[in-house]
């Protein structure tokens, strides 16, 4: 493969991945150094590409949800979750309320997952070893609890178009509470590690700023932006899922440096915990999937027994229904940034185009404006990990 | 400012005329002209009402035979400000090109370099106009609807 | 004549019966045993109508229309009413569709799923005894009868009857126990056309061991290649074989209806046994040679014995399989190069 750099003098040419400890998955980054400094950084990708895209246009509505599990593998329930809600929104179906707070409490335990997998692993690539052990420890808990509920901890599937796949059991809600209670202690333990941390700051501090109109005008959603100075979350802008009714806060920061956005994602988990102690508080009665015979599929014990049911089931699952024709967009906040879904529908059950916009395509664009001509090798590395990349996302 | 105002709004202070308006349920929906379509985005961000100045994602839709022009370039562009999206439809032929918007947004440039790779539009004036998600030298453009799932072997 | 349907006016003609007029004219009315090539059958009850002035509901399949008939298809009570026919018609039905080779085309899902019918309490006793009866022996090898998915539309009896002519099958029985059964086994000419006709899946083709669901197959229109007629059928292929035929009633010349070669004798297609190379026969046993060396053998015999015993020696047998072209030298290369008139042609046969 040809990169568009060219050598200058005594400068050198790098490259960097596509296996390489640090950069979070199969990601090639070509350094242009003088020296130390890096003149050019060409990220380069496509090494996971799947061609997600092109196999939703195969496959019905159903089949698709678990393709989108893959997307952002950290943080699968919110995948499910923006598909979801596209697909609702595309044919208007209401999912009743205990659903909607259940789908909260999903989601933020994924985004208490994703982050705590972040800080680990970035920690990691710093040089700093124990925070891994530590943010790992709480992430099995909350895997624990993904498998208790869908039977499996990274790919759960299990928010469906309608509702969630099945009710939560008191084992969950216990694990749940006594969860919740004990995370504020743990997320002291983590800032005690890293955040007054002197080799951590000099290692953070001041690289790889962005400033406030570079984040806005590269399109940076998530953590990337809300570091950089502007106060904007997707759950307060345009709630969904009944997030306007719980109060939290967004943090933000000020400098748009590495250290803010690791402030920001550790203020993200108090935050996340806050919401979901509010969810678990205020977990009404009721159905978990919305009355609508021709989405939603029956009970598999009635499945087995039953000739309606049985009939129901296979027509549903060999897409027989019909999603009204029109377009829809829809995003929510992903632990990463912006997950939207463009979907297109010609009337049939299986969609004529699905757009998937990933926030870490676009955040992972930044990197050269962060990086060029300012810093070192050993800058790349932070700078990488703060933007929080997964592959399957970035290439889908 | 909701929805409802937002349409009537860009309706009557478009510098362009508009081949399209409608609202749809999640967004208000524009369609231009493809000569008018960077002093249109540029109207959607300096505008002070607007604000339109995050985008959101640059997309294609192939329509394949069923019409001509064959491809709908598609935009989504966010308003911090007003927290309103707004959809701006192209229609753009095989073999024509479009302009690139990376001089209002420099987001843009990712998202335009895999609507190029994916599809094979190409986009006037854009700074890094190279596949990204494919190897440099594929020859054909996935995303389109004459190509087939299993790919092509060569 | 003019008849009112749910309040708008049509003309119609004697001997239209309702269910022709609303088809013609675009107003839905469910059915199940309605078959478009045989006389009304009016066994399923489905197409039950509401006209004024009689107490009842009505089949409109076998209703005639009468000047100034007001007829209603559509109103809470019919629906009620075609609800409790299908019922019934579930209550006996196995639950074999994962397993059943109709499932994803078959009317009977089809019904259920446009009534939006959902599950009962499951009574336990009705459903699984009646998993997975095994087929029963049927008039002909080629089609598998599973008695226990029958819907008792009489499709099948009909249209042997009437439109085959060769009346092989009955209904036995009465009530629960109420079977089709090929009584008259021996008038069976295996041409399929209960196969055809079949609304779910009792009856089902025997001679591809390749099956495939509905979305997996493509349907390519063709003409048959046996004889001279040139019926048009539709082959499902799957994974580049020939699953199953099928027809399209619209199409000229054959409109639906095919011969026991049409329907059932796509298996050489795929068959092992066809030859992919010229064979020349070496040390008593066949051995695969380059077409010049077959062509170079065949030339030299036929020359041989051309000159040896005279150009009546030899003859030519012809194929139906074969296009009008390659039969038309076929005769030439006989007639003119070899010199003799024994040509012949397996459907003189």
């Amino acid at each position: 493969m040809t990169v568009p750099l060219e050598k200058v003098g005594e400068e050198m040419i790098l490259n960097m991945g596509p296996q390489h400890p640090a950069t979070h998955g199969v990601l090639r980054l070509v350094l242009q150094l003088e020296g130390e400094v890096v003149k050019r950084v060409v990220p380069m990708i496509g090494y996971l590409h799947r061609g997600i895209e092109k196999l939703c246009e195969e496959r019905t509505y159903i089949q698709n949800l678990v393709l989108t599990d893959r997307l952002d593998y950290t943080a699968a329930m919110s995948n499910n979750l923006s598909y979801a809600l596209a697909v609702e929104r595309l044919c208007g179906i209401e999912v009743p309320e205990r659903a909607q707070v259940i789908r909260v409490i999903m989601a933020e335990l994924s985004r208490i997952a994703a982050h705590l997998l972040w800080i680990g692993t970035y920690a990691l690539d710093i040089g700093a070893i124990t925070p891994f052990f530590y943010c790992f420890r709480e992430r099995e808990k909350v895997l624990d609890m993904f498998e208790m509920i869908s039977g499996q901890r990274i790919t759960p599937s299990y928010i469906c178009i309608g509702g969630v796949r099945k009710d939560i059991t008191p084992e969950f809600l216990e694990a749940l509470k006594s969860f919740t209670d004990t995370f504020e202690t743990y997320i002291l333990d983590y800032e005690a590690l890293l955040t007054k941390n002197p080799i951590w700051l000099s290692r953070t501090r001041d690289v790889a700023v962005l400033s406030r109109e570079e984040a806005i005008n590269w399109g940076t959603t998530g953590p990337v932006l809300r570091a950089s100075g502007v106060q904007f979350d997707f759950r307060k802008a345009t709630p969904y899922c009944g997030y306007e009714n719980y109060e939290f806060e967004i943090p933000y920061g000020t400098n748009g440096d590495c250290y803010d956005r690791y402030r920001v994602r550790m203020e993200e988990l108090r935050q996340s915990n806050r919401i979901i102690k509010q969810a678990m508080a205020n977990l009404p009665d009721g159905p978990i999937l919305a009355d609508v015979p021709y989405v939603v599929m029956p009970d598999k014990s009635d499945v087995l027994t039953d000739i309606e049911a049985l009939i129901k089931h296979f027509k549903i699952a060999s897409g027989a229904f019909q999603i009204p024709k029109g377009e829809v967009y829809s995003s929510i906040e992903n632990p990463k940034g912006e997950l939207g879904f463009y979907i297109v529908s010609d009337g049939s059950s299986r969609p004529y185009r699905m757009r998937i916009k990933s926030s870490c395509f676009v955040n992972l664009s930044t990197l050269p404006v962060m990086i060029e001509g300012r810093h070192m090798v050993a800058d790349v590395v932070a700078a990488v990990g703060s933007i929080d990349i997964v592959l399957g996302e970035v290439d889908r | 400012m909701n929805k409802r105002e937002l349409f009537q709004y860009v309706r009557s202070a478009s510098p362009v005329t508009l081949e399209g308006a409608r609202e749809c349920p999640d967004c208000v929906e524009v369609r231009v002209d493809a000569k008018d379509l960077l002093s249109f985005m540029r109207f959607l961000k300096t505008n002070d009402v607007l604000a339109f100045d995050l985008i959101s994602d640059v997309t294609a839709v192939d329509h394949y035979t069923s019409r001509k022009p064959r491809f709908d370039v598609v935009y989504h562009i966010f308003s911090l400000k007003n927290s309103q999206r707004i959809r701006v439809k192209v229609a753009v032929d095989e073999g024509e090109s479009v302009v690139s918007v990376t001089s209002v947004w420099r987001g843009a440039e990712w998202l335009e370099r895999e609507v190029y790779d994916m599809f094979g539009i190409w986009f006037d004036d854009h700074p890094d106009m190279r596949r990204i998600l494919m190897p440099e030298d594929y020859k054909y453009f996935p995303l389109r609807k004459d190509f087939p799932l299993e790919g092509i072997e060569d | 004549m003019v008849v009112t349907i749910n309040g708008r006016q049509f003309e119609v003609e004697q001997g239209q019966t309702i269910l022709d007029v609303a088809r013609a004219n675009d107003i839905y009315i469910p059915t199940l045993c309605y078959l478009e090539k045989v006389s009304p059958i009016g066994s399923c009850g489905l197409c039950v109508v509401e006209v004024e002035g009689q107490s009842e509901p009505v089949q409109a399949c076998s209703t005639y229309v009468e000047d100034g008939m007001v007829i209603i298809t559509d109103s809470p009570s019919l629906f009620e009413t075609r609800r409790k026919v299908l019922e019934r018609i579930l209550e006996r039905h196995p639950l074999d569709c994962p397993v059943c080779d109709k499932a994803g085309e078959c009317r009977l899902q089809d019904l259920v799923y446009e009534f939006g019918l959902e599950g009962r309490i499951a009574d336990h006793r009705v459903g699984i005894p009646r998993l997975q009866e095994p087929p029963v022996t049927y008039s002909t090898p080629g089609i598998k009868y599973y008695p226990s998915r029958c819907v008792l539309c009489q499709r099948c009896v009909h249209v042997c009857m009437e439109h085959v002519g060769r009346g092989v099958l009955v209904v036995n029985e009465e009530g629960d126990k109420a079977r089709i059964e090929p009584l008259y086994a021996d008038n069976c000419i295996s041409c399929g056309e209960c196969l055809a006709v079949c609304p779910v899946g009792a009856l089902t083709e025997n001679v591809s061991p390749l099956k495939a669901r509905p979305w997996q197959k493509k349907v390519v229109r063709t003409v048959c290649p046996y004889c001279g007629v040139g019926c048009v059928l539709e082959l499902n292929v799957a994974r580049n074989k020939v699953v199953k035929v099928t027809v399209d009633d619209t199409i000229p010349p054959n409109y639906g209806t095919l011969c026991v070669k049409g329907r059932f004798g796509f298996e050489f297609i795929n068959s092992e046994e066809r030859l992919k190379k010229p064979l020349l026969r070496k040390n008593g046993e066949f051995q695969e040679v380059s077409w010049e060396e077959a062509l170079d053998f065949v030339a030299d015999k036929l020359s041989s014995i051309k000159n040896e015993a005279g150009s009546d020696a030899i003859a030519g047998l012809a194929s139906a399989k074969c296009t009008n072209e390659d039969n038309y030298v076929f005769q030439k290369f006989m007639r003119a190069v070899i010199g003799t008139n024994n040509v012949d042609h397996c459907a003189r046969l």
